[in-house]
């Protein structure tokens, strides 16, 4: 990594959610062009995508070339020699599916520890809590290869202290015992408690529910993710979801953010306000599938999310698979500088047709 | 004949209302063409005809209309080439999982040839089905129970031990699918007298002579009917184009598409296929996969309902996306393709390139695929020669009566 990467240090080292919307389309925009010009230097297939688009160069966030995250569980694609790599990230993603490959070195992975360490106090405070983690211990056993899921509870460990884990690992029940004496140490104090988002409400808050147990943590706060999509299967909304984290475990603050393994450090936050916030070193554009220009506030489109962390493969520009609107820029209420947005859910899966059924796999 | 209960409870009678295994495995065969198997291929036509939402869909136009008495007249006498024919007896259909109506010629065929029908549909839900499986419901309620039995639509869990008792009483065997499925019913024995037909996946292609082209006084019609051959059924029929192959020198292929490709932009449009975001990112996909695999060039489009990428070397085709998208390629002569044609391949939708040609190139270099050539607009067609076998001829057995 011998090429210097002035906008990006630069971008990496403001604070999370300073800076307004010009100086961030330059500083980040410029970033970005950097980044590109590394991942075309460094990786071939990256270099053979920008050749056959009509390029001029990039100027701004939205004029950088950007790859659909399929692409990563359909290539190899990485930035850097085989032995440099530090860890591989994979996504869980559904059984029968190959599943993303994300190659780390140490740098980009150091660099999102540094950004997910910069967000994450900006919504629980510098100091490290009590940690409750709404998983079973086993998800974080293999250290050598994580999946997203087991990759996102270490990032954010860190951020707590004296952790238990609240689900056993046979069946994914309560682990009674250890919450029940976490509740006794820590009782009356605020805790951190994380989780993903389907894993906290079936194997947490309804099986609080079910047992009859209410816990007490007042001003605690809860971050998960993980997506919408089962929870909607069952008619759970987010305020709904609020409310029993609240009324069951004493949650008084819950965040839910979005995220994605192929694009590590980009943790989009929810606020108190209920929005979606893009920190400085990373942003969201939400584009329209017909022709795929940016669309403005209001307008709904597919998600795309930029960020100037990924050194180490080219994921610094990356279309998902997700549909969006947003919600504004620079003018949240709750004071954090930047855009904000809101997920609606996964683009529906294609209708199958013709006469041959096994290109099944294809709209995965 | 039996089917045991355990097996027999598993497999649901989806039409007719009142039909069941029994029935339909004691049911009589029928003389090719007989009556009663003619008026059961009528009830279906009009079944279609008189169906506000089937009359909408284009490919149930064509199939009512391949069921016409004179059409049907033509195929009765096609058989007649001296020879006595019969029935094979039970015809055990697998349709695919996503249903078209491809399927349903080759039942209806059977049907006409006297043979007892069993059709298995999928269990995923769709519009399609549920439409096709209505008409069928209504058609057959139209004519008397025992000219019914001979088609009985069943829907069954696709599991081996059913494949298997089903299978076991098959004298035909037609399997429409994935090359998955193909594998999957293979795995269940047939008697050793029974023969299978199978349509497992395949690819298909066009190619223009940029001089033809050049000269034609018709370019908007031919570049309409390009797209029709493309878009319906969303490009993921067997016999969709999925690649275009100019033949001529680079100036006049350049020429020809800088003309050709607007005006199927036109045609798509006019067409007016939903458009979704999910085809659109596959084809953002599927540009990238080919553009991180070579060099290649992404021709100009004014939107994502067309996508068409020039590759100099294409090395393999395969279905990587749809809905509208083609990967294109200059060759010099026919001959050049000799070498790209795989087992797989079906159907060359073909502009400008006489029979003739086609034939010396095939004789020529024998390539192991290609089933059909036609002519634009003629791709998604049905003919009772499909993928290189006669239906109506491989339904029936030669009775030799040589006294």
């Amino acid at each position: 990594m011998s090429e210097a990467m002035q906008a990006r240090d630069a971008v990496l080292a403001a604070p999370p959610f300073a800076l307004h919307a010009a100086e961030k389309n330059r500083l980040l925009g410029a970033a970005l062009a950097e980044l590109t010009a590394h991942h075309a230097a460094n990786c071939p297939q990256y270099a053979g995508i920008l050749a056959a688009q009509p390029a001029g160069p990039p100027i701004g966030i939205t004029d950088v070339p950007f790859l659909p995250v399929r692409l990563f569980k359909e290539l190899d694609l990485r930035s850097i020699p085989a032995d440099a790599v530090f860890k591989t990230l994979t996504s869980s993603g559904t059984t029968g599916q190959v599943p993303s490959r994300i190659y780390l070195d140490a740098a980009t992975a150091q660099a999102q520890t540094r950004a997910l360490a910069a967000i994450t106090t900006s919504f629980i405070g510098k100091d490290r809590r009590p940690m409750l983690i709404i998983d079973h211990p086993g998800v974080v056993r293999d250290r050598t290869s994580f999946s997203a899921r087991g990759a996102g509870i270490l990032g954010m460990m860190t951020y707590g202290r004296a952790h238990i884990y609240a689900l056993n690992d046979e069946d994914m029940g309560l682990n009674l015992n250890a919450i029940t004496e976490f509740a006794e140490k820590h009782a009356g104090k605020p805790i951190f408690a994380f989780g993903f988002t389907f894993m906290v409400w079936k194997y947490f808050l309804t099986a609080l529910e079910r047992a009859g147990i209410t816990l007490d943590f007042p001003g605690s706060v809860l971050i998960h993710s993980g997506g919408w999509k089962k929870l909607e299967d069952e008619a759970v909304s987010n305020e709904q979801f609020k409310a029993v984290a609240q009324q069951r475990a004493g949650f008084d603050h819950v965040h839910n953010f979005y995220g994605m393994v192929e694009q590590v450090g980009s943790v989009f936050m929810e606020c108190g306000h209920g929005r979606l916030h893009a920190p400085g070193f990373a942003d969201v554009i939400i584009r329209s599938p017909l022709d795929w220009r940016p669309v403005g506030i209001g307008e709904e489109g597919i998600i795309q999310v930029v960020s100037a962390i990924p050194l180490s493969y080219p994921g610094h520009s990356l279309l998902t698979e997700d549909r969006g609107v947003l919600t504004g820029e620079d003018d949240c209420p709750c004071g954090r500088m930047g855009r904000t947005f809101r997920v609606l859910g996964r683009i529906p899966a294609a209708e199958m047709r013709g006469c041959s059924d096994t290109h099944t796999a294809a709209a995965a | 004949m039996n089917i045991a209960p355990e097996i027999a409870s598993q497999i649901s009678i989806m039409a007719p209302a009142g039909g069941s295994l029994a029935a339909t495995l004691a049911a009589p065969r029928a003389a090719p063409f007989a009556p009663e198997r003619l008026a059961l291929v009528d009830a279906v036509r009009k079944a279609i005809l008189a169906d506000p939402a089937a009359r909408s869909r284009p490919e149930m136009v064509a199939l009512a209309f391949w069921a016409r008495g004179a059409s049907l007249a033509q195929l009765a006498a096609s058989l007649n080439d001296g020879h006595t024919r019969s029935p094979r007896g039970l015809a055990l259909h697998i349709a695919p999982g996503n249903v078209d109506t491809m399927f349903l010629y080759s039942a209806l065929l059977s049907v006409l040839a006297g043979n007892v029908n069993i059709v298995r549909v999928s269990g995923r839900e769709s519009d399609a089905l549920t439409l096709l499986l209505r008409l069928l419901d209504q058609a057959l309620a139209t004519l008397p129970e025992a000219s019914s039995d001979c088609l009985l639509i069943v829907r069954y869990p696709a599991e081996k031990p059913i494949n298997d008792a089903l299978s076991a009483h098959a004298d035909v065997r037609v399997i429409w699918g994935g090359d998955d499925t193909v594998r999957e019913v293979r795995a269940s024995p047939l008697p050793p007298h029974a023969s299978e037909l199978t349509f497992p996946s395949k690819v298909s292609a066009a190619v223009i002579d940029a001089a033809a082209w050049a000269a034609a006084p018709d370019q908007p019609e031919q570049a309409r009917r390009f797209a029709l051959d493309a878009v319906t059924f969303g490009q993921q029929a067997c016999s969709s184009p999925l690649a275009l192959f100019w033949r001529g020198d680079a100036g006049s292929v350049a020429a020809a598409q800088a003309r050709f490709w607007p005006l199927v932009e036109t045609a798509i449009a006019a067409a007016d296929e939903p458009f979704a975001a999910r085809a659109a990112v596959d084809k953002l996909v599927a540009e990238q996969m080919l553009a991180a695999a070579g060099p290649v060039l992404h021709r100009k489009t004014q939107d994502y309902r067309l996508r068409v990428t020039q590759t100099p070397d294409l090395a393999r085709l395969t279905r990587l996306a749809s809905d509208g998208f083609f990967v294109e390629r200059r060759i010099d002569a026919l001959e050049d393709l000799a070498a790209l044609v795989q087992r797989d391949w079906q159907t060359i939708a073909s502009l400008g390139v006489s029979g003739d040609d086609w034939r010396a190139m095939l004789t020529a270099t024998r390539p192991h695929g290609i089933d059909r050539v036609v002519p634009f607009g003629q791709a998604l067609a049905f003919g009772n020669v499909w993928d290189g076998v006669n239906l109506l001829t491989s339904l029936t057995r030669i009775v030799s009566i040589e006294i």
